[in-house]
């Protein structure tokens, strides 16, 4: 716990807005229309017109990107924050009543978190269709354990202290002393994981797109751009780069934003 | 005062205290027991004062009536009567009804009682959100109300004020308030002194005296300090390794103790007089959980202890109304006073 922030958060805030503000700008204002090919220029290196270049189909790739961002952010949020809701409420609720339950539990998110995550992820997009859809609905499940952990093991330091036993000796119940008396003490823990959980959910999404599982074309999807890249990787590098150079800017950002909300509050 | 017609606020019967059994295999008789055939009344009005060493059950007989054993402990036995219900065989949702209510408990740490994230008004006003108290006029009205009863100053500042800025005693008296906020019928205090400075100490001991005179609140009073009781309580109880030994009036049991147990720890208390000589002290050491207990508990450590001590459990002698020990040497016969002091 330190007073104030470090580096670390500062740099991941930085990165993450500039993200974010590119990703929101392109629902007003792209420098091409995304979805537009112009065959004459097809391939072009990055140029001021095109700073990130244009790739095979000549679609300006800056656009591209900004677009792409969109959703790749979107999928992140929402399975992220889908999860650590979940994550959150079983998590505490086994936590603090502990017991048979807890265990039973516990064995259930051991297996599912022995599982490589990939491969659950695979298995549902073979199961269900490939969609945007099916790649929340997965990584959804994907990340559901490890907030449950988290969550859990906090409850379990903080459940035991004296002033929970005050709460209750004033009347209170037990679903109000989670909610009310010891969530609130346990935000800190659930920011960071939030903010590292979004990170990797970046890089997941990014996988199975990277994979043609995730997001479907012609919706951009910085891992998608990825693998349609690596087939002109020599003539056209920049259009690896673009992609590339964001998943790793974003994560980092989200990931040094992460340490840095752990460091100051845990 | 003659034995006045009081109605029992609490009465405990034969409370029993055990581990928790994990496997269902063992049978009953080989329970553990950290509290057995615990007996208490608390009257309307009175100061019940529970005294006795380190881990002989004073809390657990404590968190019993609260209905907040440890996970790892559970009821064998007994009934908890408070103003007319069981306790004991009240669900959870009634006893919260009660809880913080009309019966209420302080604890022995302060710093670490109050929720570190809250502001002291929250917690404050928490009993009474969670006692249909609902206007936020009224809320701030006994909240007030309460603050000024304990002596704190300056209200407005320290309403918004989080725990880590206030010292132990404040935060000792913040959490008395609390437990008057809903004016209860009994507050169980679990060695509220006891992480304070002497000076500290004496106020929160008068402020407590004064509760219970000025709003008839009983006053259940854990310590292992014989001053302490003798200060602020009209009845005590004398427990040792989860049994009351002695129990009655202060008058009678601290200036003129019949257990050896209970004059063994009077002994072990420092006075001007005893400067410079070594203190006293009773030899031996409580025995664990789980030795095997027959007899009296205390026989092992007994300076007069014969063999019928070491077979069997004494049973409650009454030397008079106000005077009862559980202990083989005491004789009815020898015993002076029949008087309550
Ligand atoms: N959660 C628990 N698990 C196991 N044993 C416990 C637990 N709580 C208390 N005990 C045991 O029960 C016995 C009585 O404990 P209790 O807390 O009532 O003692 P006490 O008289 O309040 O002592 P102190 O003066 O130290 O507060 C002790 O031997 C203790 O070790
Ligand atoms: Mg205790």
């Amino acid at each position: 716990m330190s007073r104030r922030w470090g580096l670390e958060a500062k740099i991941g805030a930085v990165l993450v807005a500039a993200v974010m503000a590119l990703s929101v700008l392109s629902l007003v204002y792209t420098p091409h229309p995304v979805y537009e090919m112009v065959s004459g220029a097809r391939d072009l290196a990055p140029s001021l017109t095109h700073p990130f270049g244009t790739d095979s189909f000549g679609r300006d790739q800056l656009s591209r990107i900004m677009v792409g961002g969109r959703y790749t952010i979107l999928v992140a949020l929402v399975t992220v924050f889908g999860s650590a809701l979940i994550g959150s409420a079983i998590g505490l609720t086994i936590g603090y009543f502990s017991g048979a339950l807890d265990t039973a539990v516990m064995r259930l998110v051991d297996a599912l978190s022995a599982f490589p995550g990939i491969l659950l992820a695979l298995i549902f997009v073979a199961v269900l269709p490939a969609s945007s859809l099916t790649i929340v609905i997965a990584l959804l499940i994907l990340f559901i354990p490890g907030f449950t952990r988290i969550m859990r093991s906090s409850m379990l330091t903080w459940r035991n202290l004296d002033f929970v036993n005050t709460a209750l000796v004033m009347g209170a119940g037990h679903f109000r002393i989670i909610t009310r008396h010891i969530f609130p003490n346990l935000l800190p823990v659930l920011l960071s994981a939030l903010i590292i959980g979004l990170s990797n959910a970046i890089l997941a999404e990014a996988t199975l797109s990277f994979l043609g599982l995730g997001i479907q074309p012609p919706t951009p999807s910085w891992g998608r751009m990825l693998a349609e890249a690596q087939s002109h990787l020599f003539s056209a590098p920049w259009c690896a780069v673009a992609p590339g150079l964001m998943i790793i800017l974003t994560v980092l950002g989200f990931h040094f934003l992460g340490e840095g909300i752990r460091k100051r509050y845990c | 005062m003659r034995a006045p017609a009081s109605q029992s606020l609490l009465r405990v019967e034969h409370l029993g205290v055990g581990l928790r059994q994990r496997q269902r295999r063992q049978k009953r008789q080989h329970t553990i027991r950290a509290v057995e055939d615990v007996s208490l009344t608390v009257n309307a009005g009175e100061i019940v004062g529970i005294v006795g060493e380190s881990g002989c059950g004073k809390s657990l007989t404590a968190l019993s009536v609260m209905g907040l054993l440890p996970a790892a402990m559970e009821l064998v036995g007994g009934s908890i009567v408070f103003e007319n219900e069981r306790l004991d065989q009240l669900r959870e949702r009634n006893l919260n009804a009660i809880r913080g209510n009309r019966l209420t408990m302080i604890f022995q740490e302060p710093m670490s009682s109050l929720n570190p994230l809250m502001r002291i008004g929250r917690q404050l006003a928490e009993p009474l959100v969670l006692h249909g108290v609902s206007t936020a006029g009224a809320i701030r009205e006994r909240v007030l109300e309460a603050m000024g009863k304990v002596g704190l100053r300056d209200p407005e500042t320290l309403l918004r004020a989080y725990p880590h800025q206030l010292s132990g005693g404040m935060l000792q008296r913040v959490m008395i308030a609390a437990a008057i906020v809903c004016r209860p019928r009994l507050i169980i205090a679990d060695e509220p002194t006891t992480a304070l400075d002497v000076t500290t100490q004496a106020q929160i001991l008068r402020l407590l005296r004064q509760i219970n005179q000025t709003d008839q609140t009983s006053i259940l009073f854990i310590s292992h300090d014989l001053g302490v009781i003798n200060q602020i309580c009209d009845q005590v109880l004398v427990m040792y390794a989860g049994r009351i030994v002695e129990r009655g009036t202060v008058g009678n049991v601290l200036w003129h103790p019949v257990h050896e147990y209970t004059k063994g720890l009077i002994k072990s208390i420092p006075t001007r007089r005893s400067k410079g000589a070594p203190l006293p002290s009773i030899r031996g050491r409580v025995p664990a959980l789980a030795e095997e207990k027959a007899g009296c508990a205390f026989a092992p450590r007994c300076p007069a202890a014969h063999s019928q001590c070491f077979l069997e459990v004494p049973d409650e002698l009454a030397l008079s109304d106000f005077h009862q020990v559980n202990c083989f040497l005491a004789d009815v016969e020898s015993e002076m006073e029949y008087v309550r002091i």
